[in-house]
């Protein structure tokens, strides 16, 4: 007969076996994480909140054998004038200068001088745009050394450091397949050029009058976003607000530079655009990596920053680890929310309950189910208010800051019930109010502050604060 | 961070002293006061979370409106928890009785 324990032993039996299943359960956990993660492929997007759920297929629908490769230059980008007529365009683009000039010279809040020359300023800066980058670095066999080699999964964790560290938010990646992936690439690249981009066998790319070449080697693309300032853009669609993109473009561009640079120091070669906005549907490609939901905005909303992104890609010989699409509700929860489409001063965005197979008009690429928008109106808006408005983002839900704690139980409230959806939009509407065609506040408030974060936006988000 | 310290001292101090007096005999917590105290802590703690937090994203409104969806339902809760056995007890008395507190 076993001897009485005393209370004392007792305890200190019961904490010696607890914390042998502990140990147990963590080395079994260890074993099976592992496990797991060697056969994950593509993995999940590191670093990100709880409620974020890797899927297989994106939540917007893509009928890929109706899907084609874009003319970017279709887009309202490239085809404005052919789409509202040569005489209309004369008309909205005089609007546009004649607007500009008197509310500068009326001093109306936003459009002010300094307001003008402020977003002048934080265009500048930005490289040149080339097909393989700059091409400057020094190649580790420029250096008489092999070029770096690791496993897709070490590479992938390389460049999202580096990434992070010129300045991207959110990094995922994307393996090129003809069938599916690889038609996420243009077609022809921007006018006035207009080349083709096509594949071909060859070990290293180039570019000629006629054509931009990929080898098909070059099979993974980098997809990654940059964080704009949600603080500037409540002064949307003034001069100040539209500033918010402008500057988030020159840090982008420059990121992108410095990433053609990297790969080309480990010793491989990569792709991207020869103009602005050129290689590929981006937020097509930051949809499949993982890094937000396509929205009513048809454009991308990610977990972190909501909409207060703008997001690039380009392609790689580098062997990288593919990034899985993901859903955290939000395709769900614009079908309540329509906030965006209600305040678009041009009624350009749906205010249809579902997305649609349907598209607008030729700016829009068939073959996904979106909330298509008729891009021609917002243009004409564009033209009207003298800058690229960005009411549609500024207003969104979700482009909002992360200090407060209601935001992350908002967020994964949403990711994680469709049931009070209609209650949480009830409540930005007052938390948040926004007016038709006015900024969200007082521009001259802005410059009154001395205290902002630098360039607007908190650079420890999406990383060490999640 | 300095308000967490100050507002974990509070909350310290507070429990001590209902530890103290459930102790000496002199006050009974029922289990649904300690369940109206708790939400009304945690509303509480969120709302002043929240109200920092907007202010430090330049958001007035959103802070009035949280002072007002869960700074309110926070002091509501926190009334309930501290007079629920009073109230519960004038439920249970018939007209003209005196009402009374079991303990």
């Amino acid at each position: 007969m076993p001897e009485q324990l005393s209370r004392r032993q007792m305890i200190k039996a019961l904490g010696l076996a607890g914390a042998g299943v502990s140990l147990a359960a963590s080395g079994l956990g260890n074993t099976v994480m592992a496990a797991t993660e060697a056969d994950l492929k593509p993995q999940a997007v590191p670093y990100r909140y709880w409620w974020v759920k890797n899927i297989d297929k994106p939540t917007m629908e893509i009928d890929w054998k109706n899907f084609h490769p874009f003319r970017e230059w279709r887009s309202t980008r490239g085809s404005l004038k052919e789409y509202r007529g040569a005489e209309e365009d004369a008309k909205y683009s005089k609007l546009q200068k004649d607007n500009l000039h008197n509310w500068e010279k009326d001093n109306v809040p936003g459009y002010t001088t300094k307001d003008i020359a402020l977003k002048a300023a934080v265009g500048y800066g930005r490289p040149d745009f080339q097909f393989m980058g700059p091409r400057k670095a020094l190649t580790p066999q420029d250096r008489g050394l092999p070029r770096y080699e690791g496993t897709p999964e070490e590479a992938a964790r390389i460049v999202r450091v580096a990434l992070r560290h010129m300045g991207a938010a959110t990094v995922g990646f994307v393996e090129l397949n003809p069938e599916t992936t690889r038609k996420l690439i243009y077609a022809e690249e921007p006018a006035p050029s207009k080349k083709p981009i096509i594949f071909e066998n060859v070990d290293v790319g180039y570019e000629d009058d006629k054509k931009l070449v990929i080898p098909d080697k070059a099979r993974w693309v980098i997809s990654f976003t940059i964080q704009m300032s949600t603080e500037t853009m409540k002064y949307g669609p003034t001069a100040l607000g539209s500033l918010t993109t402008g500057l988030t473009y020159t840090r982008m561009w420059t990121i992108y530079s410095q990433l053609h640079e990297f790969i080309r120091g480990l010793g491989y070669n990569s792709y991207g655009a020869s103009r602005f906005n050129g290689f590929g549907i981006y937020p097509a490609f930051a949809t499949m990596a993982g890094l937000g939901e396509m929205s009513r905005l048809n454009r991308l909303i990610t977990p972190e920053y909501g909409p207060m992104v703008r997001t690039v890609s380009m392609a790689t010989d580098l062997p990288l680890a593919p990034t899985k699409p993901i859903t955290f509700g939000v395709m769900d929860f614009c079908k309540d929310c329509k906030i965006c489409a209600e305040m678009c001063p041009s009624g350009a965005l749906s205010m249809d309950r579902e997305p649609s197979w349907e598209t607008k008009g030729p700016w829009n690429n068939p073959g996904h189910r979106a909330y298509f928008e008729d891009s021609v109106k917002c243009r004409n808006y564009w033209n009207t208010c003298g800058t690229n408005c960005g009411i549609c983002f500024s207003v969104c839900p979700y482009a909002v800051d992360d200090e407060a704690s209601l935001h992350r139980i908002v967020k994964g409230t949403i990711a994680s019930t469709t049931a009070f959806n209609s209650l949480l939009v009830a409540a930005d509407r007052k938390a948040f109010p926004a007016q038709p065609e006015k900024p969200m506040k007082d521009p001259e408030s802005w410059w009154k502050d001395e205290n902002l974060a630098e360039m607007g936006i908190d650079t420890r988000r999406g990383g060490r604060k999640i | 961070m300095m308000i967490w310290l100050i507002l974990g001292i509070f909350i310290g101090c507070g429990l001590y002293w209902l530890y103290t007096k459930i102790k000496a005999g002199s006050i009974a917590v029922t289990w649904y006061q300690w369940l109206l105290g708790f939400g009304s802590t945690v509303l509480f703690l969120l709302t002043i979370q929240n109200i920092f937090a907007f202010q430090v994203e330049m958001e007035p409104v959103a802070a009035k409106f949280t002072m007002l969806a869960m700074g309110l339902p926070a002091v509501i809760l926190g009334v309930l928890a501290y007079s629920s056995p009073k109230l519960l007890a004038s439920f249970k008395t018939k007209p003209g009785e005196k009402a009374t507190i079991s303990q």
